[in-house]
């Protein structure tokens, strides 16, 4: 099995330059591939998979069935260079430090605001914005404790970010678990490729929400609130826990004793220090936000604001999830830091504004258009993928709520080799680096998760619409 | 720990737990009937009235013989203590405590529940299966439990599971005792070995006891059987010594604070420890273990509320 026959085709492809010739980064991973025997990677292949079965690593569909899933994993690693790598962190770490002071911003002097860089209406129709949270002051004023943003490459390698996420971004147990994979799967060439280690994520994480703890470090107690184990992203709210020494708990295990948020344990009320939410905020407490939820506990935010305990990330995070706020970002870090953005966006257009909708409307086969705030990549029209029908009942839907689209050029993502059934081929990828933030460090995760867009030509990557994921590699060769 | 982990552990303790000695009655039985030539509905039945569910197996089935039964114990989903429910409930519990137990036990029960796939009961395999069945069961309750014990660092989590396999083992092992009561003798006396010995030699080998009785004991003699499954102290499925190591798990729990099921438990072990088998054959066996029973329920409860009732705080 080789690579001969593999063609990157016009796009940008991570493994090989146009003419066929392997990358720096890659050439000892084609060479090794090259050189296996026949049957060989697909039977680590297969290990691999055996592997994440046995383990139990499922992602739930959200329909009706009860349905669990083994997230599909390709062993062919990303690689991406030491060197090309080192200015995307430092773009990282800039952005959400910047991120961090405006959500801090608008929620308090809204001197942006006053700057008229942002319009109000914009920020407050945010479907993230929470007006509970006017005048809150975070520890640090961090808000943003762990973000997961989303990088592609162009077809000129450069890259770009896509989007970033803020409020429960997912995703890194599966990176950590894909490096396992890998090391017992192709443990020869890791090695040899001097890839950056990604094993202490965990570590740094306990790290960095004790800084902000309420009490000192040593005895600072975590706890992971998880809607629970119906919810699709279960496993990686228990396997942090386990990997934290962190408590897993649902609402149900709360309570709040008049200054402390505790949890019920068999000798008694024990009080939590920080707690990292896998809720979305309206469902953190009854008394504040939905008064139906049963995921949260009474009193959590009251605590919050007394500054007995630490929410990560905090409630109203999501403002800055949201995709127009997104086209902000570029100003945003200007207007905070003085800097020009390391890292760039994906040029924007506002359907809120009336020429850029006008624009959209009359070029919606070129463009992707996105609702502002969806996860999950649904609600998303990729203009080249799709049908004139589908395009008519989009540009009826853009027309009605306008302040809810952006749209921007669909890019060529990178491409990277997938193994399918026994050959090779170039598919789309995208990368979830994660960032930890305490305001006095910023660690970025070196790589990230690579999610692989499977389906031929698609460049659809979320794991709930068939998506894949590969283990990515920051070697330093 | 929280207490509704906790409390989970010490349900799928108890889950994994029951569904063994189920496959070992099953097991043994099974083997039993296979010395009698005539397939009787009364060798049966026995085995659903030591539950106390005959009514609610009757409206399953049309009849009880030996395919009813069995698919009662093993395959019925409508029977909350059959294999399948049991393992069913187990690998829901298993699921909550992820960041808890360690991988190769939630493989083992996943394995486990695949042992027993649905059937229906004109489906009920063979003995042959039956066996591989039951054998399949034991051997992963042993590799479970080899697991804790090996793996596990000695917490509340350790000694909740304690609590739940050793409260669930006295109990099901006094069900056990109960097979006899309910066992009606056929008319023909087996020439030599009396029926109710045999029966009582099954009962030792579910519990794997018939080796270490023959060791003490050279014969089949109710009297001695009784007191080595009641209240023989070295035993390790006996019920007095279940209750003693259920009784050491809460004390490691409480750290030496006596609490309400501790009390009891005591007093219960003091109770097993005094008295003879000539006296409970004299008050009647099958109201002592019905009041062993109830007390051992209680004891259940009572651990519920002492540590893991939400309505406690």
């Amino acid at each position: 099995m080789n690579f001969n026959n593999y063609s990157p085709e016009n796009y940008f492809d991570e493994y090989f330059l146009e003419n066929n010739i392997p990358r720096k980064e890659a050439s000892l991973l084609v060479k090794t591939i090259n050189s296996l025997d026949e049957g060989d990677l697909k039977k680590r292949q297969e290990a691999s998979e055996v592997s994440i079965r046995n383990m139990g690593i499922t992602f739930k569909l959200n329909d009706n069935i009860d349905h669990e899933r083994t997230i599909p994993f390709d062993i062919i690693p990303r690689v991406i260079s030491g060197k090309e790598w080192d200015p995307v962190e430092k773009g990282l770490a800039q952005r959400i430090k910047a991120i961090n002071l405006f959500i801090d911003d608008i929620y308090n002097d809204q001197e942006i605001i006053k700057d008229n860089l942002i319009p109000s209406e914009i920020i407050k129709s945010s479907k993230g914005y929470r007006s509970e949270c006017e005048g809150l002051k975070p520890p640090n004023k961090v808000w943003a404790h762990v973000t997961g943003t989303d990088i592609i490459r162009n077809n000129d390698g450069t890259f770009y970010v896509l989007e970033d996420n803020l409020c429960v971004p997912s995703g890194v147990s599966y990176a950590l678990i894909n490096r396992q994979l890998m090391k017992r799967n192709f443990p020869e060439v890791f090695q040899r490729s001097n890839v950056r280690q990604i094993i202490d994520y965990p570590d740094k994480f306990v790290k960095t929400l004790n800084e902000l703890s309420p009490v000192d470090k040593s005895y600072s107690t975590t706890a992971i609130l998880t809607p629970g184990r119906y919810n699709s992203a279960y496993f990686e709210h228990a396997f942090l826990a386990q990997q934290m020494g962190a408590m897993l708990v649902e609402g149900q295990d709360l309570v709040y004793d008049g200054k402390y948020v505790c949890a019920r344990t068999v000798k008694g009320l024990q009080r939590i220090d920080v707690i990292y939410r896998r809720i979305d905020d309206t469902f953190l407490d009854p008394d504040v936000f939905n008064p139906l939820s049963m995921l949260g506990c009474s009193g959590l935010i009251k605590a919050y604001k007394e500054n007995k305990i630490t929410i990560a990330n905090a409630p109203g995070t999501g403002v800055a999830d949201d995709k127009v706020i997104y086209s902000f970002i570029p100003k945003i870090i200007k207007y905070y830091l003085g800097e020009e953005p390391i890292l760039k966006n994906v040029p924007t257009k506002l359907c809120w504004n009336n020429d850029d909708l006008e624009y959209t409307l009359d070029n919606l086969k070129e463009l992707v258009v996105k609702p502002a705030s969806e996860c999950g990549g649904y609600g998303i029209l990729i203009g080249p993928n799709s049908t004139s029908d589908e395009i008519n009942k989009f540009s009826k839907l853009l027309k009605k709520n306008p302040r809810n689209y952006i749209s921007q050029p669909t890019l060529k993502f990178s491409r990277v080799p997938v193994l399918i059934n026994n050959n090779f081929e170039g598919r789309h990828v995208d990368l979830r680096p994660f960032i930890l933030y305490s305001g006095s460090n910023c660690h970025v995760l070196p790589g990230g998760l690579t999610r692989v867009a499977l389906k031929e030509g698609s460049l659809v990557v979320n794991s709930s619409q068939g998506g894949g994921t590969k283990d990515t590699w920051i070697a330093d060769i | 720990m929280l207490g509704r982990v906790a409390d989970n552990i010490f349900w799928l303790s108890r889950y994994i737990e029951r569904v063994s000695n189920t496959a070992r009655l099953i097991e043994a039985s099974s083997y039993l009937n296979l010395d009698f030539k005539i397939n009787h509905e009364e060798q049966w039945v026995p085995l659903i009235e030591i539950s106390g569910n005959l009514n609610e197996f009757k409206n399953n089935y049309d009849c009880c013989s030996r395919d009813e039964v069995l698919h009662w114990l093993i395959y019925n989903e409508n029977y909350q203590d059959s294999l399948r429910s049991c393992l069913i409930k187990a690998r829901d519990l298993a699921a909550s405590l992820r960041e808890y137990l360690s991988v190769e036990i939630f493989q083992e029960i996943n394995n486990l529940l695949s042992l027993v796939p649905k059937k229906h009961f004109n489906q009920v395999p063979s003995y042959h299966y039956i066996f591989e069945i039951c054998e399949g069961v034991k051997r992963s309750n042993m590799l479970i439990s080899g697991i804790m014990i090996k793996n596990m660092e000695r917490g509340i989590g350790f000694n909740f599971w304690g609590i739940g396999e050793f409260l669930e083992r006295s109990d099901n092992t006094s069900r056990l005792l109960n097979v006899n009561y309910f066992y009606l003798l056929p008319e023909v006396e087996y020439i030599g070995t009396s029926v109710e010995d045999l029966q009582w030699s099954a009962i030792l080998q579910s519990i794997d006891a018939r080796e270490a009785y023959y060791r003490r004991f050279s014969i089949i003699d109710a009297k001695n059987i009784i007191k080595m499954i009641i209240n023989d102290e070295s035993f390790p499925r006996s019920i007095y010594f279940c209750l003693i190591s259920a009784k050491k798990c809460i004390f490691e729990i409480t750290q030496n604070q006596l609490s309400s099921p501790y009390l009891k438990l005591n007093l219960l072990c003091e109770d097993l420890k005094n008295i003879s088998s000539e006296k409970i054959i004299e008050s009647g066996l099958h109201e002592f273990i019905d009041n062993l029973q109830i007390k051992i329920n209680d004891i259940n409860l009572d651990i519920f509320q002492t540590f893991c009732d939400p309505r406690h705080y």
